[in-house]
């Protein structure tokens, strides 16, 4: 290829990935647009709006402090089904002391989106689920928001907190008063999930003397246990019922303190989940039970305020609705517990409150007492509230002049199909509003309308204003979105060109290749196979394994020991390929089935430990016959490698003993014993700080063979012993790194893949690289390279899943995110969760590099005569010949590597380009068709749950795996060849 | 290393195989997948309700199609090597000895070797190891009945041949097309398995079993009339 054809193609193909962030980053701003929100603090002030209605009185306080109850995945059988531990709650139920609702929560049902739904009112984006991960960020403070906990300070009251300190993190002091938020606190972490006691049992502590308090008007509690048992065990683990009667105990003790003690007679308890959980105890995403939490608003005054008019009966425990698994009494919103908490307290609903009143609950609390009158009242306020959100969306003026005239068309219609000439949700909710303020000015006028119309009239647009602004659907920007689209499909074209003519002809691992990007570029309009991407994966890989053989088979039909070598590598790929794909259990349709890792291993844990140790031992052998050989002396590298792999052991060791005893069982006591007195931070860095000194090591000598290099020393093939480039020192190092971020059952899984590097080694096709010049040597390198490249593609993403990876957000792994990281750090800690849930796929980014790299072993017929001259037996024709040729080959490469110091011929060389290439078109085409099925799909049901996540995926694996892994790690690597 | 380039290969293939002339032979070809697909689609419905029985009670059906397969259209064994001078001098009460032994000893080491080995092969796979093992038994069963019994028949078991089929070398035609036709339907019959369509037909193994016998009348249609000759190139 002409050197100028080489740097078009380097252009392009640089082209390519500067236009990929840029395409991510522009569809992102237009799928998930940034919602604004009113500022300030409701007030009963806000007169301006709406003005020729007249106003109700202020609300009278029917509560005036509430206890909030918070359970981490309090799923809704768990309080009301046949098998709950909640026997005291249900007594409640039944006497009518508590109202139970099952509450749907919007996905990404993760804590921190949920209690901003349940404070604020609002729906988080999936942005927050972004700041979920990233929780010191300040823009996600509620703080400065309004919430029903800033009324209540607002009113002068104060709040007490205790529980997951999620929640001091989204109320932290306020600057401007010199105090924190709330007036006593204590938070817990949930930083171990195998912690199922401590964690509650530092919340119920303060519980009995806070019940004596009397200088509090909101206390809230957020307890964890019960959704660490189910990440642990599932929904159906030995500790659920026990944690659920232990939830149970502290309802009784809440509810009989408010029986006798005089200041919480007028008390509120609410118990609400934030969340549910899936079968798999999971939570993230939108499957069955992750969006059902329970919701339960109990009082002794309740008992008689569901009077005889309103009361309902209630039968406890009970079965969900016919037809679904979760859905008990009636469901309502989570951020209806706002405006439910505001009315019954006497205070503004917070601003930006998506919430309706629960009419349940206001039948029950006020029609019983005043004739509806006063319920009507704050339904009215609750319409108002929400008609601000509305022409905030829709513009005031625009929505105004429309409003107004529906009035005159309406001519006093206030059928619930009046509306039915209205077109699109805003001229819906304008023709509604319409017929809201006709019903308010009859009502004024002393004449019109009984109260049940109007509360039908006022219900009507209220539900239809919630479930209209909670839409973000209309909120596209669709502009944005196609501008995306298009630049990534520039950047698709701009990498195929860079690597068309390296890719013409066609061979079979480029058509291969190519047939795989297409397969997986229309599969992703397919919701199942998105939450079922695995299947992919694991089905192509033993295809792709087959056709290596084939191939190889072809080339060794006169080789018989070539063709035994063959199916043995091979049959150990698919072996180890087919172990791996059972080891855990991923994907949405069979989540929380048996698999290796939670099912075999917890009863078989000697084995676990030992199959961890041979990894570990694998790599300390490693360490020794790549990274430091010939660097440092034996005894010092030694000494090195032993204490960096026996401190990694240690802290896997110990933090398996806290992250998930289940799988340590009291192995090596002594040694947790030992390191007993030092926390894991500490661990975590020192193993860290080692891996730092290796790399350092490395660096110093490198430096010192790089001058070597430009004095034409390098790369001399010594005594017909191999010489290790960097990359392959390296890899160890990154090896062991990446297992100190996987969690300890998926360890051995760097066995598998060790092994799974040395089989590919075999059977890809490596044709001695003599000529460049040639056409058809040229060929030769890129029919290779595409081999390489489809391997690490489908071992990137098998091993991604393998690893216990999906396309939800409840697979994401935070427990290894902060090892060595004792205080937020945004960088280090996106690193470290980047590298503990992507571990696998950054393997196999240096992997690639060293499958790529021509051997430096002398040739075989040089090993052959060395043996048999060992052997006494002369041959010094053949001893001759393999010099000659050994001398050839030394003439080449250092003339190549001369070529290559300087950079643009550097990175223009062919192997790794044509690699990035490949990778990049692939990334392009998955690129592409995410972001087209979300266009196309966006009104579809799945968009929020299946499409979603899978953009925010399809962000970390473009930017991530190919942008930092593949581009900046793999061409430092691969650059890093010719040092050694 | 494109295959134009260079033959690697020390002996130099057969020719494709060439279906007897005879009337019977030809009629019986084109009915041969017609009678597989018929058979599979007459107990389709049974098949999803009752996996293992119906596969179990298909077996013997199919073994015989694919025997009467071998024995009336195939060429008999050695006479390929051997060209065509012995082909006239054959008479015809040693002939159908000549042919029923070699099929029964075909069907004999599709049961004994393929199945087992197939069983291995889908496993890794993917197929299921710890549940469905006799669906998986017999899903193998019903693979190397499709895909063997006439491999061993018209080429024998000479290890550099057996090698060239594994390197997908030999020349096209419908007795090599039947087989990788087969194993690809198979291959690609997996792919309904995990949309939620929610239909009874999804589970395992309904869809491979489909997928294969569509493949080998597929793989065997193409074989014998649009590929013939062809060589798969692998580089």
């Amino acid at each position: 290829m002409a050197p100028r054809h080489r740097r078009s193609h380097l252009l392009s193909l640089i082209l390519s990935n500067i236009l990929i962030p840029l395409a991510v980053f522009v569809f992102a701003t237009g799928f998930f647009p940034y919602k604004p929100f009113l500022p300030g603090l409701a007030t009963f002030h806000d007169d301006d709006l709406g003005s020729t209605v007249p106003r109700s009185p202020r609300p009278r306080a029917v509560f005036d402090r509430v206890i909030f109850m918070v359970v981490d995945a309090l799923r809704s059988d768990f309080v009301y089904g046949y098998e709950s531990g909640f026997e005291f709650t249900q007594s409640l139920i039944r006497s009518g002391a508590a109202l139970p609702f099952t509450a749907h929560a919007t996905p990404p049902t993760v804590t921190m989106p949920r209690i901003k739904a349940l404070t604020t009112g609002s729906v988080p984006s999936f942005l927050d689920l972004i700041l979920n991960f990233a929780e010191s960020d300040t823009s996600s403070s509620l703080a400065q928001q309004d919430t029903w906990l800033a009324q209540i300070r607002a009113a002068g009251g104060e709040l007490v907190f205790y529980g997951d300190d999620t929640w001091l993190k989204l109320f932290p002091g306020i600057a401007e008063e010199g105090r924190d938020f709330f007036l006593r606190s204590e938070g817990t972490s949930s930083f171990f999930v195998s912690d199922f006691t401590e964690v509650d049992l530092n919340v119920t502590r303060h519980v009995p003397s806070e019940l004596r308090q009397s200088d509090w008007q909101a206390l809230i509690l957020h307890y964890l246990g019960l959704d660490h048992i189910g990440h642990k065990t599932g929904p159906q683990g030995p500790n659920m019922l026990p944690k659920q009667r232990e939830m149970d105990g502290v309802v009784r003790m809440i509810y009989e303190a408010m029986e006798t003690e005089v200041h919480l007679q007028r008390t509120l308890l609410v118990l609400a989940g934030d969340h549910g959980m899936n079968a798999g105890g999971n939570h993230g995403g939108s499957g069955p039970g992750e969006t059902e939490p329970a919701l339960l608003f109990a009082s002794p005054r309740l008992k008689d305020m569901v009077g005889q008019k309103g009361r309902r009966e209630y039968e406890c425990p009970t079965s969900p609705k016919e037809g679904t698994e979760f859905h008990y009494y009636s469901k309502v919103e989570q951020s209806d517990v706002v405006p439910v908490l505001a009315t019954l307290l006497g205070l503004p609903i917070s601003k930006n409150s998506l919430g309706v009143l629960i009419p349940e609950l206001a039948e029950g609390v006020w029609v019983g007492g005043k004739g509806g009158e006063e319920g009507l009242g704050h339904l009215e306020r609750n319409a108002r509230q929400m008609l601000e959100i509305v022409r905030a969306k829709y513009g005031v003026e625009g929505f105004e002049a429309r409003s107004a005239r529906f009035r005159t068309t309406l001519g006093g219609e206030l059928g619930e199909n009046a509306c039915w000439l209205a077109n699109g949700d805003e001229e819906q909710l304008a023709c509604e509003w319409a017929q809201v303020s006709l019903v308010l000015e009859n009502r004024a006028g002393g004449g019109g309308k009984d109260a049940e119309t109007a509360q039908k009239t006022l219900y009507r647009f209220l539900a239809h204003a919630q479930e209209a602004m909670s839409d973000t659907a209309s909120s596209y920007d669709i502009p944005r979105m196609v501008g995306g689209m298009v630049l990534v499909a520039c950047a698709l074209v701009a990498a195929v060109a860079s690597f068309l003519s390296s890719f013409w002809p066609p061979s079979t691992a480029g058509v291969f290749f190519t047939l795989l990007s297409l397969l997986y570029g229309i599969m992703m309009f397919a919701s199942s196979y998105v939450e079922e991407e695995q299947h992919f994966w694991y089905w192509l890989t033993p295809a792709w394994i087959a056709l290596l053989i084939a191939r190889n088979f072809f080339h060794s039909s006169d080789n018989s020991s070539h063709a035994t070598r063959t199916l043995l590598a091979a049959s150990l790929l698919l072996l180890t390929h087919r172990l791996s794909l059972r080891w855990n259990q991923t994907g949405q349709k069979h989540a929380g089935e048996a698999d290796i890792v939670h099912t075999f291993f917890p009863s078989h844990h000697i084995l676990l430990w030992l199959l961890i140790l041979a990894t570990y031992l694998l790599n300390a052998f490693q360490l020794h016959v790549r990274t430091f050989a010939d660097i440092l002396s034996r005894e010092l590298a030694m000494c090195l490698e032993s204490t960096l792999v026996v401190l990694a052991i240690v802290f896997k060791l110990n933090f398996t003993q806290a992250d998930a005893p289940e799988l340590v069982r009291g192995l090596g006591r002594v040694i947790r014993e030992v390191s007993e007195e030092f926390p894991l931070v500490p661990q975590a860095r020192a193993v860290f700080i080692l891996l730092g000194v290796g790399v350092g090591v490395l660096g110093v000598w490198g430096v010192m063979s790089w001058s070597r290099l430009s004095t034409g020393k390098a790369g001399e093939v010594k005594d017909g012993r191999r010489v290790i480039s960097m990359p392959e020192r390296l890899h160890p190092l990154l090896t062991l790194f990446l297992m100190t971020q996987t969690r300890a059952p998926n360890v051995p899984l760097f066995l598998f893949m060790e092994v799974q590097r040395y089989c590919f080694d075999r059977l890809i096709s490596r044709e001695p690289r003599t000529s460049t010049t040639d056409k058809g040597g040229e060929v030769q390198e890129a029919t290779s390279t595409m081999e390489v490249a489809t391997t690490a593609l489908l071992f990137s993403h098998a091993t991604y899943f393998s690893f216990g990876g999906s396309n939800s957000i409840s697979s994401i792994d935070l427990s290894n995110a902060y090892n060595g990281v004792a205080d937020y750090n945004i960088t280090a800690v996106g690193v470290l969760l980047f590298a503990s849930n992507w571990a696998g796929a950054i393997w196999w980014c240096s992997a690639a590099v060293q499958l790529l790299m021509p051997k430096r072993t002398p040739p075989p017929s040089a090993k052959k005569a060395a043996r048999r001259q060992d052997g006494g037996e002369r041959d010094w024709v053949m001893v001759e010949r393999a010099k000659l040729h050994e001398d050839a080959v030394l003439a080449a490469r250092t003339s190549a590597d001369q070529k290559t110091t300087s950079l643009p011929a550097l990175l223009g060389e062919g192997l790794w380009t044509t690699y990035v290439s490949a990778m990049t078109a692939f990334v392009a085409t998955g690129l592409l068709a995410v972001m087209a099925a979300c266009t196309a799909l966006r009104t579809h049901l799945f968009i929020w749950t299946v499409f979603s996540p899978k953009y925010l995926y399809a962000m970390a694996w473009a930017v991530g795996w190919h942008l930092v892994g593949n581009i900046g790690l793999g061409s430092v690597l691969y650059w890093l060849r010719q040092v050694g | 290393m494109s295959s134009t380039t260079k033959a690697p290969l020390a002996v130099q293939p057969n020719k494709p195989i060439e279906i007897l002339p005879s009337p019977s032979s030809q009629l019986f070809s084109n009915l041969h997948p017609i009678l597989l697909l018929g058979t599979l689609l007459f107990n389709f419905k049974t098949l999803v309700n009752d996996p293992v029985n119906t596969l179990l009670g298909l077996a013997p059906t199919i073994a015989l199609l694919q025997a009467f397969y071998c024995i009336l259209c195939l060429p008999p064994p050695g006479s390929q090597a051997k060209g065509s001078a012995k082909k006239k001098g054959a008479k015809a009460s040693s002939d159908l000895a000549g042919r029923i032994v070699p099929t029964f000893l075909s069907l004999l080491l599709t049961l004994f070797l393929s199945a087992p080995a197939l069983y291995i092969l889908l496993i890794l796979f993917g197929a299921p190891l710890t549940t469905h093992q006799l669906h998986t038994i017999l899903l193998a069963l019903h693979l190397a009945l499709l895909t063997t019994p006439h491999l061993y028949y018209a080429h024998g078991l000479v290890k550099e041949t057996w090698f060239q089929i594994a390197s997908l070398q030999i020349p096209v035609d419908e007795v090599f097309g039947m087989t990788l036709g087969a194993c690809v339907g198979a291959w690609v019959g997996a792919i309904p398995i995990p949309l939620d369509w929610d239909r009874e037909w999804q589970k395992w193994p309904v869809t491979i079993v489909g997928g294969m016998y569509a493949g080998a009348v597929v793989g065997k249609l193409a074989g014998a009339w649009v590929f013939r000759g062809w060589r798969v190139k692998i580089s």
